[in-house]
C-alpha cells in the first residue's frame, strides 16, 4: 500500500512538473528587443520559415541569390501549413529563430499585430507593387502573390455554367457543388467571405440556406474537394481562379474553367514579413526586396499558381486564357477577425 | 451399450483399429502407454473425430456419421475445461439449457447433481475459486446433467493431488453405480485402472491387446506388455523357468519353442514371494536363496531387490530385512503365470 | 508479488509522463498570451458553443456505428482465420492491412470512385447514387480502414479459446449456432470489446472522411480542433477541445470496459497451442459460404482501391503510363516531380522504410516490455490509460512534443517517439494476445538453468514468440507507415515519406501522379507485409 501511494505521488509530481515546463516554456517572458538600427548589420546567415508547399524552385532561387550576392547561408524551413507556421512563430516570439516568414495570407494581419510577431519594413523597390495590393499602410507585411477564389466548373459536365450568384441557386445545380469547409480550408473560408461581401452580414445566411440543396458535400480540405471534382463527382467546386490554368498548362485541356460573377471575385493575397526581433535584420530586408523583384516574381505563376505582384512579369499563355480582368473583392481584415467565429456558426446552422 | 465395430482410423504414421463392446452398466477402462490410442477411441465415440471405416453404435443406434452434439454422450477432460465465464450452477446447467429444459426443471436437476457430486452450496461460485477436485466434480456434474447415454472420462484425475484422488474415485464409482450408464475411462494410472474398472482394456500401438476383469488381467496377463504395465513383474525366460520348482508354475512348462530364447515367457508378481528362515523350506518345498541388494520402503511393505542365481528378483515383503542379508524365497504353487 | 504490483503504476507513470505534457503544452500555450481570466473565458466560450456539443454527439455516434459494423464484418473472417488453415490465409492477412495504411485522402477518392455518383457502381447499375454522402460513406470508409484491425484482434482472441470448450459443448448436445452465441461469444467478448474500443477511437478522432461523407451537418470534434488550431489560431480553443476529446474518450472507454467486465468473463485458459483445422474439415456448404464471405470482403476492400489504380493508369480518357513516367523521374509540365515531392522516389522509399522500421521496433519493444510485466495483472484503469493515445489527435501530440522537446531531442527520435506512442495501444493489445503463447514456466525453466534475462530473451522468448512478434511488428510498421501528421509537423518538411509525397503532389494539383505514387505505395506495402508474414511462417515451420 505504501509503495503504491508513494508511486502515485511520484507520478503526480512528474506530470505536474512536466506540464509546468510546458506552460512555462510556452508562456515565456515578453521582452523588448534591441532597436532595429542596432540589428541592421552584416551577418552571414538568414533563417526563413515558410509553409510546406513552397516550391523547391523558389527555395533554391533564394539560396543561390544570397550565396552569390552576399555570401550568406540561408536556412529555409518548411513548417506544415499556414496554421502551423503561425503557431510556430507565435510560440517563438520571445526568442525568435526565424528572421523572415513567407506565406501568411492577409487575413492573418490583425493577429500578427495583436501578437506583435512582425516588425515593419518598406521594401526599397516597392513602387513596383500594384498599390491595391499593399495591404498595410505601415508595411508590416509585404505581398508577394495573389489570386482569386471562385467556383470552378467542368465544362464537359456542365453546358450552362452558373452566370450569377442567383443563378447558382437554380435547380439544375442540385447536388452539384463541392464546398470546402471554411473552418479548415482557406479557399472555403474565402468563399464564405465572398458570399458575405456579396450579400452582407445579414443576407448571407439566407443565401446559404437556399444553396444548401445544391451542395453535394463539404470537404475538409481543398485536396479532397478538388479530387472529387476531377473524379467527376460534381461539376462545381470551390477553388482558385488559376486552377484551370494548371490543366491548360500541364494537361493541355480547357475542360476545367472558373465561373466569375460580375467580373468580381474574392481576392487572396499572400504576404511575407520580418519577424520582430530578427537577428539578421539586414539579410531579412534583402530577402523582402528580393521577393518583390522581377527575378523572383517571374517564377510565381508556375510554382505557386498565383498571380505575381510585379506588373512587369509577363503571364504565361495558360494564365492569359483565363479571366484576365477580375476585380478583387475583399473584406476588412479586422472585421473578419472579429466576426468570423460567429459567421462560421451561422453558416453551419444554415447548412444543417 | 456402446459398440465399436471394425473401427479404423489412419493418421499417416499411426493407425488405430478397434472392436469393442461396452455393456450398459459397465465401467470400462482404457489403459495403455501414452500414444497407444486410448484417447482417440474416446474421441471417436464422442464424435470429435470420425473413423475412416467401421461403425459406432450407442444404445443400438448407429452414430458414426452424427456430429458430437447429436450423440448425447457426456465427456470429461483431464483439466476440467469448465467455462470460465459461467458460475458453477450455470456450468452444470449448460447442457440443460441447450436442450431447452424449462427453468424450473433445470434448477431441480442442477440441485440433484450438486447433491450427487457433494457440491451443494457451490452453485453461485465462480469456477476459478474452486480447487482442482471441486472443479472436476463440476465437470462431471456438467457432463451428467443432460442424462447422457454414455459417459466418457479422459484421465479425469491426473491433474489432481494424489491424496484427493481417492475420494474422487469413490465419488465416481458411487455415481456410476447410481446412474448405471456405460462409462469409458481413460487412464495411465494402474491403481485407478485396477481399482475402478469393471473391465480393463489394454491398448498398445493403436490396437487392443487384451481385455478382462482387473483381477484376471493382473494375475493372468496374456502379454508381457500387460504384465509390466499393470504392475511390477519378475520375468522368466524358458531357460530360467526350467531351473525353478515345477509346481510354482500355473501350467506345464511349454516345450521349447522356435522363437527368441531370450524372450520371457512367464511372470511372477513380487508379492507372491515369501521369505522363509534359513534352513526352513517353503510350504510346498523348494526355494531360492539370495542376498538382499536394495530395500525400498513403502510403509506397510518393502520392495526388496534380491540377487539370486536366476538374476535379480523383485520381492514384496514385510519390512524387517536389511541390505546384505541372505534370504530364502518361496512361493505358493501356481504363482508363476505362463504368458499367452 | 511486489513487482507485479509495482509494474502497473510504474508503467502508467512513464506513459502519462510521455502523453500528457504535450497535450497540456498545447492547452497551456494559449495561456501565455492572455491573462488567466481571458484564458478561462476562452475555454468557457468554447464549451458554451452548441456546435462543440453537437460535434461531440456526432463523433460518438458515428464512431460507435462504424466500430460496431467493422467488428461485425470482421467476426466471420476472424473465425475462419483462427479456426482453419487454408491457402491464402497469409495473403488475406497481409492484404487486409493495405487499406489501413492508405492516406485517408486516397481511401476517400477510392470510396467515391466506387460508390460515388461517377463511380463504378453507378456506371454499372445506373442511377444517380448520392447515398455515400448521407453518412453511409463514413461507415464504408471507416470499415475499410479498420477491418484489418478488427480482424487481427478478434482472430487473436479466438485463438486463445481452448478448443476443448467446443468439444465439451458438443458433447452436451449444443448445435454450432447456439455454441457460437452462448459459448464463443462470451469467451471472445474481451477481444470483441478490445477491437470495438480501438476502432471506436480511430473513428472518434477521424477527420477528413467524416467531413467529406457527412458534410457540415456531421462535423466531428476533430474537425473543431483543426478549425481552432489552424483557422482560428486559437491554441486555447484547440487545447480545450483536445482535452475534452481525451476526457470523453477516457470516460467512454472506461464505461465500455466496466459494462463488459461486470459479467466477469474470466481468463481463458492459456498456454495450450491452438490447432487450426484443415480447410476441408469444413462442410461443403459452409466452405462455399466462407469463400463467398472472403470474396465479398475482398470486393469491399479492394474494388474501391482498384478504381484508384485505374485512375492512375488513365490519361484523357484512355490507358496511359504518363503518370508513372512522370513519377519515375519525369515532370509535370515544367516542374520535375521529384522537385514537387521534394525528394527522389528511392529516397522516399528508403525514408519510409527506415522510419517505419525504427518506429515499429521502438513501439513493439515497448509494448513487449509492458505486456510482459503486466501479463498477470492488468487493472482495468491501466488498460484504459494505455488506450488513450488513440484519443489524442495526432496534431496535438506532435505539436506538443515538438514544442516541448524540439532542440533537446533530435527530430528523427521525436518522430519515432510520436509514432510509437500513437501506435502503442494497438501494438500493445496485439502483443498481449501473442504473449499467451509463452507460458511463464518456460521462462522459469530458463532462469533455473541459469539464463540471464537478456540471454533468455534471445534464446527463449524471441524464438518461441517469433510469429507473434513478427505479426505485431508488421502491425506497428503499418501504423507508422501511414502516419502523416507527426512526420510533417515534427519533420519540418525535410523528411519525406509516401503520404507526405502524395500530399505534396496533390497540393500541386497533380492528382494522377499522386495516385500513381499511391499505386506504387500499395504494391510496396503489400509486398512488405507479404514478405514479413511469409518469413514468420517459414521460420515457424522450420521448427523455430
Amino acid at each position: 500500500m505504501t509503495m503504491r501511494s508513494r508511486l502515485s505521488f511520484l507520478f503526480l509530481t512528474i506530470v505536474f512538473f512536466m506540464s509546468l515546463t510546458g506552460f512555462g516554456w510556452a508562456r515565456g517572458v515578453t521582452e523588448d528587443f534591441e532597436a532595429v538600427e542596432d540589428r541592421r548589420v552584416e551577418t552571414n546567415e538568414l533563417v526563413v520559415y515558410t509553409y510546406d508547399s513552397l516550391a523547391g524552385t523558389l527555395r533554391r532561387l533564394i539560396e543561390s541569390h544570397f550565396a552569390e550576392e552576399y555570401g550568406v547561408t540561408v536556412t529555409l524551413e518548411r513548417i506544415g501549413d499556414t496554421g502551423t507556421l503561425y503557431t510556430q512563430t507565435f510560440l517563438e516570439r520571445d526568442d525568435p529563430r526565424a528572421d523572415v516568414v513567407i506565406g501568411f495570407d492577409e487575413s492573418f494581419i490583425p493577429r500578427l499585430r495583436r501578437d506583435r510577431l512582425f516588425e515593419a519594413y518598406e521594401p526599397s523597390n516597392i513602387d513596383l507593387v500594384r498599390p491595391e495590393l499593399a495591404v498595410t499602410d505601415d508595411w508590416l507585411v509585404t505581398p508577394f502573390d495573389f489570386g482569386f477564389i471562385t467556383l470552378n466548373y467542368d465544362s464537359e459536365a456542365l453546358s450552362e455554367p452558373p452566370a450569377s450568384w442567383d443563378d447558382l441557386l437554380d435547380d439544375r445545380f442540385r447536388n452539384s457543388i463541392i464546398m470546402l469547409h471554411p473552418g479548415t480550408s482557406s479557399p472555403g473560408r474565402n468563399f464564405l467571405l465572398a458570399s458575405i461581401a456579396e450579400f452582407g452580414e445579414d443576407g448571407f445566411v439566407e443565401f446559404w440556406e437556399a444553396l444548401s440543396p445544391n451542395i453535394l458535400t463539404v470537404t475538409g480540405g481543398w485536396s479532397e474537394g478538388y479530387g472529387l471534382y476531377t473524379q467527376g463527382e460534381a461539376p462545381l467546386v470551390i477553388s482558385y481562379e488559376t486552377s484551370p490554368a494548371f490543366h491548360r498548362e500541364f494537361e493541355q485541356t480547357n475542360r476545367y474553367r472558373s465561373a466569375i460573377f460580375d467580373d468580381r471575385a474574392y481576392m487572396q493575397i499572400e504576404v511575407a514579413g520580418i519577424v520582430r526581433g530578427a537577428r539578421n535584420r539586414l539579410n531579412a530586408e534583402r530577402l523582402i526586396d528580393f521577393i518583390v523583384s522581377e527575378e523572383f516574381q517571374r517564377e510565381i505563376p508556375f510554382t505557386q499558381f498565383m498571380y505575381p505582384i510585379h506588373p512587369a512579369v509577363e503571364l504565361p499563355q495558360s494564365f492569359l486564357e483565363g479571366n484576365v480582368d477580375v476585380e478583387g473583392v475583399r473584406l476588412d481584415n479586422d472585421l473578419i477577425e472579429e466576426n468570423f467565429s460567429a459567421w462560421l456558426e451561422a453558416w453551419e446552422d444554415a447548412l444543417r | 451399450m456402446i459398440e465399436l465395430r471394425g473401427i479404423r482410423r489412419d493418421y499417416g504414421n499411426f493407425s488405430l483399429t478397434a472392436d469393442l463392446q461396452i455393456d450398459a452398466h459397465e465401467l470400462l477402462t482404457l489403459f495403455g502407454e501414452s500414444g497407444s490410442g486410448k484417447t482417440t477411441i474416446l474421441r471417436l465415440i464422442a464424435g470429435f473425430e470420425r473413423p475412416d471405416s467401421g461403425q459406432i453404435l450407442v444404445g443400438g443406434r448407429a452414430v458414426t456419421g452424427l456430429p458430437p452434439e447429436r450423440r448425447e454422450i457426456g465427456y470429461v477432460f483431464q483439466d476440467y475445461t469448465l467455462f470460465p465465464h459461467l458460475s458453477v450452477g450455470k456450468n452444470i446447467a449448460y447442457g440443460l439449457r441447450v436442450q431447452k429444459v424449462p427453468a424450473e426443471a433445470r434448477v431441480r436437476r442442477v440441485r440433484e447433481l450438486l447433491d450427487l457430486t457433494e457440491l451443494a452450496g457451490f452453485e453461485d461460485r465462480a469456477v476459478s475459486t474452486l480447487s482442482g477436485g471441486e472443479q472436476q466434480r463440476v465437470a462431471l456434474a456438467r457432463a451428467l446433467a443432460p442424462s447422457p447415454k454414455a459417459l466418457l472420462l479422459d484421465e479425469p484425475f491426473s491433474a489432481i493431488d494424489t491424496e484427493r484422488r481417492g475420494s474422487l474415485r469413490r465419488h465416481l464409482l458411487n455415481i456410476q453405480r447410481t446412474l448405471q450408464i456405460p462409462t469409458v475411462f481413460v487412464t495411465h494410472s494402474r491403481t485407478e485402472a485396477l481399482y475402478l474398472s469393471d473391465r480393463l482394456v489394454i491398448m498398445r500401438d493403436g490396437a487392443i491387446v487384451e481385455s478382462g476383469v482387473p483381477r484376471d488381467i493382473y494375475e493372468r496377463p496374456k502379454t508381457l506388455y500387460t504384465a509390466r504395465f499393470t504392475g511390477s513383474a519378475n520375468t522368466f525366460t524358458h531357460e530360467k523357468l526350467k531351473r525353478l520348482p515345477e509346481h510354482w508354475l500355473d501350467g506345464p512348462v511349454p516345450t521349447e519353442g522356435t522363437g527368441d530364447q531370450d524372450a520371457p515367457i512367464a511372470v511372477l508378481r513380487p508379492e507372491k514371494f515369501e521369505f522363509t528362515g534359513p534352513g526352513q523350506s517353503g510350504p510346498d518345498g523348494g526355494c531360492l536363496e539370495g542376498q538382499i541388494r536394495h530395500v525400498g520402503y513403502f510403509g506397510s511393505y518393502c520392495l526388496y531387490i534380491v540377487e539370486t542365481e536366476l538374476g535379480e528378483l523383485d520381492v514384496q515383503e514385510e519390512p524387517g530385512c536389511s541390505i546384505g542379508q541372505t534370504v530364502r524365497l518361496c512361493c505358493p504353487a501356481g504363482s508363476i503365470h505362463l504368458l499367452g | 508479488m511486489s513487482s507485479s504490483r509495482r509494474a502497473p503504476v510504474l508503467i502508467s507513470v512513464i506513459f502519462l509522463a510521455v502523453i500528457l505534457p504535450p497535450v497540456l503544452t498545447v492547452l497551456g500555450a494559449g495561456f501565455a498570451s492572455d491573462t488567466a481570466g481571458v484564458w478561462a473565458g476562452q475555454v468557457q466560450s468554447i464549451l458554451n458553443r452548441p456546435s462543440t456539443w453537437r460535434s461531440l454527439r456526432f463523433s460518438i455516434l458515428q464512431a460507435a456505428v462504424s466500430a460496431a459494423l467493422s467488428v461485425a464484418v470482421a467476426v466471420p473472417g476472424a473465425y475462419l482465420m483462427s479456426h482453419y488453415r487454408f491457402r491464402g490465409r497469409q495473403i488475406i492477412q497481409s492484404l487486409s492491412l493495405v487499406p489501413f495504411v492508405m492516406p485517408s485522402l486516397i481511401v476517400i477518392l477510392a470510396v467515391i470512385g466506387f460508390y460515388g455518383r461517377a463511380g463504378l457502381l453507378g456506371r454499372l447499375f445506373g442511377g444517380d447514387l448520392t447515398f455515400v454522402y448521407s453518412g453511409v460513406g463514413i461507415i464504408i470508409a471507416h470499415t475499410m480502414f479498420n477491418i484489418s484491425v478488427a480482424l487481427r484482434i478478434i482472430a487473436g482472441g479466438w485463438m486463445q479459446v481452448d478448443e476443448r470448450y467446443r468439444w465439451v459443448s458438443a458433447s452436451l448436445g449444443e448445435r454450432p449456432v447456439s455454441r457460437l452465441l452462448h459459448l464463443h461469444l462470451p469467451l471472445i467478448t474481451p477481444s470483441l470489446v478490445s477491437a470495438f474500443i480501438i476502432v471506436f477511437l480511430y473513428c472518434f478522432v477521424s477527420f477528413g472522411v467524416v467531413l467529406v461523407f457527412g458534410g457540415v451537418r456531421y462535423a466531428t470534434l476533430e474537425v473543431r480542433i483543426f478549425q481552432e488550431m489552424f483557422t482560428n489560431l486559437n491554441l486555447t480553443g484547440a487545447g480545450t477541445l483536445a482535452a475534452l476529446q481525451l476526457a470523453v474518450a477516457g470516460l467512454l472507454v472506461s464505461l465500455i470496459q466496466y459494462l463488459t467486465r461486470k459479467k466477469g468473463a474470466g481468463t481463458v485458459r492459456s498456454g495450450r497451442r491452438f490447432h487450426a483445422r484443415r480447410w476441408n474439415e469444413l462442410a461443403r456448404p459452409a466452405r462455399a459460404l466462407a469463400v463467398l464471405y472472403w470474396a465479398a470482403v475482398g470486393m469491399f476492400l479492394f474494388a474501391p482501391l482498384l478504381t484508384v489504380v485505374v485512375r492512375a493508369f488513365t490519361w484523357n480518357g484512355g490507358f496511359s503510363l504518363i503518370s508513372f513516367r512522370a513519377l519515375f523521374g519525369g515532370s509535370v509540365g515544367t516542374r520535375e516531380v521529384s522537385e514537387i515531392m521534394q525528394a527522389q522516389l528511392p529516397e522516399i522509399l528508403m525514408t519510409s522504410l527506415g522510419m517505419a522500421t525504427l518506429s515499429a521496433l521502438a513501439s513493439s519493444s515497448l509494448a513487449y516490455l509492458c505486456a510482459r510485466s503486466l501479463r498477470d495483472h492488468l487493472p482495468g484503469w491501466l488498460d484504459t490509460v494505455l488506450t488513450m493515445p488513440l484519443a489524442i489527435s495526432g496534431v496535438t501530440l506532435s505539436l506538443g512534443l515538438r514544442l516541448l522537446l524540439f532542440g533537446i531531442v533530435p527530430e528523427l527520435a521525436l518522430i519515432v517517439m510520436a509514432q510509437s506512442v500513437m501506435a502503442f495501444p494497438l501494438v500493445f493489445r496485439n502483443m498481449r494476445g501473442h504473449l499467451r503463447a509463452l507460458p511463464t514456466r518456460y521462462l522459469e525453466t530458463g532462469r533455473s538453468l541459469g539464463a540471464r534475462p537478456v540471454h533468455l530473451l534471445w534464446t527463449v522468448e524471441v524464438p518461441v514468440l517469433w510469429r507473434g512478434l513478427v505479426n505485431t511488428f508488421a502491425f506497428a510498421f503499418a501504423v507508422s507507415l501511414a502516419d502523416f501528421t507527426s512526420v510533417l509537423t515534427i519533420g519540418r518538411g525535410r523528411i519525406v515519406t509516401f503520404p507526405i509525397a502524395m500530399y505534396r503532389l496533390i497540393g500541386f494539383q497533380s492528382f494522377d501522379v499522386a495516385l500513381a505514387l499511391g499505386v506504387v505505395y500499395m504494391v510496396f506495402v503489400g509486398l512488405i507485409f507479404f514478405v514479413v508474414d511469409i518469413t514468420s511462417v517459414q521460420r515457424e515451420e522450420a521448427g523455430l
